[in-house]
């Protein structure tokens, strides 16, 4: 996982339902790593009652 | 005339401090090691013994980057500080005077007073003393027919899969009921416990050691354990129980120190022109939710880093940010940003998720 990113939201005092929807800009696996963002979600939004949808990967945001 | 700066420890802190203190000035650098002439990543010893690389792999810098940089290397143990006159003893004979003085020393495995703790063949792994030592009597599988770890966490972890990469047979004494419970939340520590036992490492949870017996020429010949009074033949003993700090040699200088040297958010100790930094510094008041010892790799570097600006002239309080580490488990990897406590505290909630098949977790 991306430490500056976790470190950006954390300083941002991001909510859980934020972090989790941009989940996958965190994520710094190579191309064709198995993404799990989509099933983290799920559960999620089971346990929670909630409807967050994963956002795409945005390199612009990352690099913000 | 520029001031001398003499910085004993070579570690990462130590020489994060003389990198960052010569990009800033032309002050004189001098660091001292009793463990090794040249720095090295002490993260990387166990594969050294895992095979992926030789020692002088694990030296950042060739050999030639501290004349280059006018940082000089001295190989001796200082055995007394003077800090009243400036001065170091050494134990090899001869002393040194100094403007300003970087304790830097580290860390040291613990030691509990168990029976037998300075046999032959019983080893923390911390050092390259102690990589020599787990060579010579952990060569294979035919010298050591049985390792056994004691102490559940990261170094105790580390040090089982070196072993296993050597077909050695593990015994692993962990005193919690499930592996770093302290720290890790029980779905992550329950994970880690499968992980341990799917890598044929003999895991034994809520086990202490009692006694280590020896062979009656100096060497290890078994453990105890306390509670069963079970008896393991081993030939080697990994003591993994946690480390402290490193500073037996400072605590009749006058320097302040408890389990650590005492500093300041300046990393200060009690003598104006003495600090301390990395895994061997106790702040008197712990930072935020911080221990206020942190035998940590990053932090170390944070450290040494801050701690050149006020040396040169800059002064900066230690400000370490938002807490975050990595380590890992056999094929495991962890990160960790901000606190997750092995508890969740009042107020806070707990999400978890797990790959239903692979040791995948989110917390």
């Amino acid at each position: 996982m991306r430490h500056e990113i976790f470190d950006r939201w954390l300083s941002e005092k991001q909510s859980v339902d934020y972090v989790l929807e941009h989940l996958k800009d965190a994520n710094f696996d190579p191309e064709f790593y198995k993404a799990h963002e989509e099933a983290i979600l799920n559960k999620f939004n089971n346990e929670q009652g909630t409807n967050i949808k994963v956002a795409r990967k945005s390199w612009k945001r990352i690099f913000a | 005339m520029e001031e001398h700066i003499v910085i004993i420890g070579n570690g990462i802190s130590g020489v994060t401090a003389a990198r960052h203190i010569r990009k800033l000035s032309d002050k004189r650098i001098t660091i001292i090691s009793s463990e090794t002439v040249y720095f090295f990543s002490r993260t990387a010893l166990m594969y050294i013994y895992m095979g992926h690389m030789e020692f002088e792999n694990t030296q950042p810098y060739e050999s030639w980057f501290w004349k280059k940089n006018r940082i000089e290397l001295k190989k001796a143990f200082v055995e007394r500080i003077e800090p009243e006159n400036n001065l170091l003893h050494f134990a090899e004979g001869g002393s040194l005077k100094y403007d300003k003085l970087i304790l830097a020393t580290g860390s040291k495995p613990n030691k509990f007073g168990w029976p037998g703790q300075d046999l032959d063949g019983v080893m923390g792994m911390y050092s390259k003393q102690n990589l020599d030592d787990l060579e010579k009597y952990a060569p294979d599988d035919n010298t050591c027919k049985r390792a056994v770890i004691v102490g559940g966490g990261l170094i105790g972890i580390e040090m089982a899969e070196m072993l296993r990469s050597r077909n050695i047979p593990v015994t692993f004494l962990v005193r919690e009921e499930s592996f770093w419970n302290s720290v890790l939340p029980s779905e992550e520590s329950a994970m880690i416990n499968e992980h341990i036992k799917e890598h044929h490492i003999d895991l034994r949870l809520g086990a202490n050691l009692d006694e280590i017996k020896s062979n009656g020429k100096g060497k290890v010949k078994s453990i105890v354990i306390k509670e069963t009074g079970e008896e393991i033949l081993c030939d080697v003993v990994g003591l993994t129980a946690g480390v402290s700090p490193n500073i037996e040699f400072v605590k009749t200088s006058g320097i302040q120190t408890g389990r650590g040297i005492k500093v300041n958010r300046h990393l200060q100790t009690n003598f104006d022109n003495v600090f301390a930094i990395g895994d061997c510094a106790e702040q008197h008041e712990a930072i935020g939710s911080r221990r206020p010892i942190e035998a940590v790799w990053y932090t170390g570097r944070m450290m040494g880093e801050t701690l050149a600006r006020t040396i040169c002239g800059n002064r900066t309080e230690y400000k370490p940010g938002h807490w975050f580490n990595s380590a890992k488990f056999l094929d495991i990897e962890y990160q960790t940003y901000g606190w997750i406590w092995a508890i969740p505290k009042e107020k806070e909630a707990r999400f978890f998720w797990k790959h239903p098949k692979e040791h995948l977790l989110y917390i």
